[in-house]
C-alpha cells in the first residue's frame, strides 16, 4: 500500500498534506495500489471529510497525546499502526515535523528514508525518487535495492501539485494509537512565534536582499514591498554575515531552501551557494546593478538598476495598479 | 548529581560526557561536477560540515559549564583526519576515526549503524550531530542514532539549557521556536544560530597535530561490510535545469512599469 502521513497544525491538516497526497498518487496509480492516509491527532474525525475524495482509505489515529506533535508519541503511534501492514511507500511532508520523524520511522519500521524528494516516477514497477543533493546543485535519482521493498519518501514542500479530487470515495476507519503516556520522554512546553514573520518555507512571495541592500535599514524598503505583495523578507548569506538580517531568514545552501510562487532577488549577485536555495521558485525576478550578475541567468525577469531607486518606483506602480496580495 | 548505572559501571558525576559526530563535506562554495555515476572529488575543497561545527562548539560550551569529556567521531573512507584535527584544534579531548575501505560509498543508513555500534561501546550522556550535512542534506544520522540507541531525539535546536539530568531545547520549526524538555542521555542536532563556532587558536592547531587519533575498523566493531549495502541504489546524477531565458531590461520608468505588470500578472 501507499501511505501518506498527514501533518496537522493544532487540530487542522496543513496544505502540505494535500501535496503529499498528490505525490502518493504518483505512486499508487502506476503501481495499482490503494492510497491510504493516516490522520493523527486528538480529534482527527473532525477534518477527515476534507480528504474523502483524495484517498482510498483514511485511518484516524486518535489519541489526546497526539494533539501536539512530539516525535516519540508520533513515532510510537505510527510504528504500532504500520508495523504489521504492507508498506511500499510512506510519504511524509518535508517540514520540520517530517524531517524530525522520518529517520526515526526509518529505524523503527526498518525501511530506508529518502529526503528532499522533488520527483517521483514508477519505471517497470520500480520506484524512482529524484532528490536534491549538494544544495540542489545536483539531482540524484535512487531506487530501492530490494525491488519490492518499502521506502519513506520525504517530499520538498511545493515540489508536488496538490491532489485533485479523484474517483475514489474514501472510507474512514479508526485505529488505536496505543500510546502509554509514561513511556513518552519528550515534553513540548511551548512555541514562540518569531516577531511577526511569516515562515520562509511557507511564504508565497519572498523579497530577498543581498549585499547590494547596503545596511540593516535598507531592508525596510524590502519589507514594505514584501508586505504589499503578501509575502516576507529573505536574505543572502552576505547580508546575514554583515549582521543586517537574522540567520533565520537566510536563503541558500547553509540556510533555507525556498520554493515560493514569486522570489524577488534584490541586490543579490547569485552565488551558487545562494542559487542552491531558491531556484525551485515558480517565478524568479531580480533587481541588480550589475548586468552580468549570475542571478539574471536564473531569472524570468530582471531589472538592471539601483534597487534603492527601483523599488520605491515599483511600490508606487504596484499600488497604482491595485495589486492584490497572494492568497 | 547524576547517578546512573550504565554498562555495569556505576557513574557518579555531574559531568556531561559528549560525543559529537562529524562529516567531511565539500565546501559549499565549491563547484560540484558529475563524473560517471559519482561526483568528481579531485580539486574539491573539503571542510568540516558547518552544522557539525555548531555541534562541536556547543559541546565545548557544555564542557566549560558542567565539566566532562568531549569526543568527536567520524566514519568513512580516507580523509577524515582533517575534520577530526579541526575539532581537536577547537579543543575537544578525543578523536575517533572509523576508517575502513568497506565504508566507501556507504550511505547514511550504513554510516548510522556503524556510528551507533561504536558509540554504544562508550559511556556518554549526550550525542550532538549537525541537523544535516551540506552535501547529502539528508538529516538522517541524528534521528537514526536516537532510534538505534533507544534514546530521545530533539532535532534542529537553536537553544539549549542543561540542568542536571534534564535539558530544555529550542527547536526551529516553521514560523518560530518550539521549546522541548527531555532528559539525558539524548541526541540533539544543531541548527544554525545555536552558537558562533570559535576559530582554533594557533596553540590549539599545533597541539592537535600531535594528538593521537583512535582508529577503529568494521571487523573491530563486529560489522560485516556486506551488511552495509545501501538500501537505496543510485540510478543517476543529473544537473537540474535552473537557467531561465528571462527578459532583462535597464531600469527606467517604462521598464519598471512593465516589471510591476509582470508581478501583477503572476500573483
Amino acid at each position: 500500500m501507499i501511505w501518506v502521513l498527514a501533518e496537522c497544525k493544532g487540530n487542522e491538516p496543513k496544505a502540505v498534506t494535500l501535496e503529499a497526497l498528490g505525490a502518493g498518487r504518483l505512486l499508487a496509480e502506476p503501481l495499482n495500489l490503494p492510497l491510504c492516509l493516516i490522520l493523527p491527532g486528538s480529534n482527527p474525525a473532525s477534518f477527515a471529510r476534507t480528504f474523502l475524495r483524495k484517498a482510498d482509505k483514511i485511518h484516524l489515529l486518535e489519541d489526546p497525546l497526539l494533539s501536539t506533535y512530539a516525535n516519540d508519541a508520533y513515532k510510537g503511534a505510527v510504528t504500532a499502526f504500520l508495523k504489521d501492514k504492507a508498506v511500499r511507500a510512506l510519504v511524509v511532508p518535508g517540514t520540520s515535523t517530517g524531517k524530525d520523524l522520518g529517520p526515526l520511522l526509518s529505524v523503527s519500521l526498518r525501511i530506508p528514508y529518502s529526503q528532499n524528494t522533488v520527483g517521483i516516477k514508477v519505471k517497470e514497477g520500480d520506484i524512482h525518487l529524484s532528490r536534491r543533493v549538494y544544495g540542489g546543485k545536483i539531482i540524484e535519482t535512487v531506487t530501492t535495492a530490494d525491488a519490492k521493498g518499502g521506502v519513506i519518501v520525504s517530499i520538498m514542500p511545493r515540489a508536488f501539485a496538490e491532489a485533485a479530487d479523484g474517483k475514489t470515495d474514501g472510507t474512514v476507519v479508526s485505529a488505536a494509537a496505543g500510546l502509554n503516556e509514561e513511556a513518552l520522554r519528550i515534553k513540548v512546553r511551548g512555541f514562540v512565534r518569531e516577531t511577526g514573520q511569516m515562515d520562509l518555507t511557507e511564504a508565497p512571495v519572498i523579497v530577498s536582499g543581498g549585499r547590494g541592500v547596503g545596511s540593516a535599514e535598507g531592508f525596510r524598503l524590502l519589507e514594505e514591498l514584501a508586505a504589499l505583495l503578501g509575502g516576507t523578507v529573505g536574505a543572502s548569506r552576505s547580508a546575514v554575515d554583515a549582521g543586517w538580517m537574522p540567520h533565520t531568514v537566510q536563503v541558500g545552501q547553509t540556510g533555507r531552501t525556498v520554493t515560493p510562487k514569486l522570489y524577488l532577488a534584490c541586490g543579490i549577485s547569485g552565488a551558487p551557494q545562494h542559487l542552491a536555495g531558491m531556484t525551485g521558485s515558480k517565478y524568479v525576478l531580480a533587481i541588480n546593478r550589475d548586468p552580468d550578475a549570475p542571478i539574471f541567468k536564473v531569472a524570468d525577469y530582471g531589472i538592471v538598476g539601483d534597487l534603492h531607486k527601483v523599488i520605491p518606483v515599483l511600490i508606487e506602480e504596484l499600488k497604482a495598479s491595485g495589486v492584490a496580495k497572494v492568497s | 548529581m547524576i547517578v546512573r548505572r550504565r554498562r555495569g559501571i556505576l557513574r557518579t558525576s555531574k559531568n556531561v560526557d559528549i560525543i559529537v559526530c562529524l562529516k567531511r563535506v565539500p565546501d559549499t562554495g565549491a563547484r560540484v561536477e558529475i563524473e560517471g555515476t559519482g561526483v568528481r572529488e579531485e580539486g574539491l575543497d573539503w571542510v568540516l560540515n558547518p552544522y557539525d561545527e555548531f555541534g562541536v562548539e556547543e559541546a565545548l560550551k557544555i564542557k566549560a559549564a558542567h565539566g566532562g569529556k568531549v569526543t568527536v567521531i567520524t566514519a568513512g573512507a580516507p580523509g577524515g583526519e582533517d575534520v577530526l584535527r579541526k575539532a581537536l584544534a577547537m579543543g575537544v579531548d578525543e578523536a575517533v576515526y572509523i576508517k575502513d575501505a568497506g565504508l566507501k560509498g556507504a550511505d547514511d543508513h550504513g554510516v548510522s549503524r556503524v556510528l551507533a555500534k561504536a558509540i554504544s561501546r562508550t559511556p556518554f550522556d549526550l550525542i550532538l550531530c549537525g541537523k544535516q550535512s551540506t552535501d547529502a542534506q539528508a538529516g538522517y544520522v541524528g534521528g537514526a542514532l536516537a532510534g538505534l540507541l533507544g534514546i530521545p531525539l530533539v532535532s534542529a535546536i537553536r537553544e539549549l539549557k542543561i540542568s542536571g539530568k534534564s535539558f530544555e531545547a529550542g527547536r526551529e520549526v516553521e514560523g518560530g521556536v518550539e521549546t522541548v524538555e527531555a532528559t539525558l542521555p539524548a541526541v540533539l542536532t544543531a541548527e544554525k544560530g545555536l552558537n558562533e563556532p570559535r576559530y582554533p587558536a594557533l596553540a590549539g592547531i599545533m597541539r592537535a597535530k600531535k594528538q593521537e587519533i583512535k582508529y577503529l575498523d568494521l571487523p573491530s566493531l563486529g560489522i560485516n561490510p556486506e551488511e552495509l549495502e545501501n538500501p537505496l541504489k543510485r540510478v543517476s546524477l543529473t544537473y537540474p535545469s535552473i537557467e531561465r531565458k528571462g527578459k532583462v531590461l535597464n531600469a527606467d520608468s517604462g521598464s519598471i512599469k512593465e516589471f510591476a505588470g509582470f508581478i501583477k500578472s503572476i500573483i
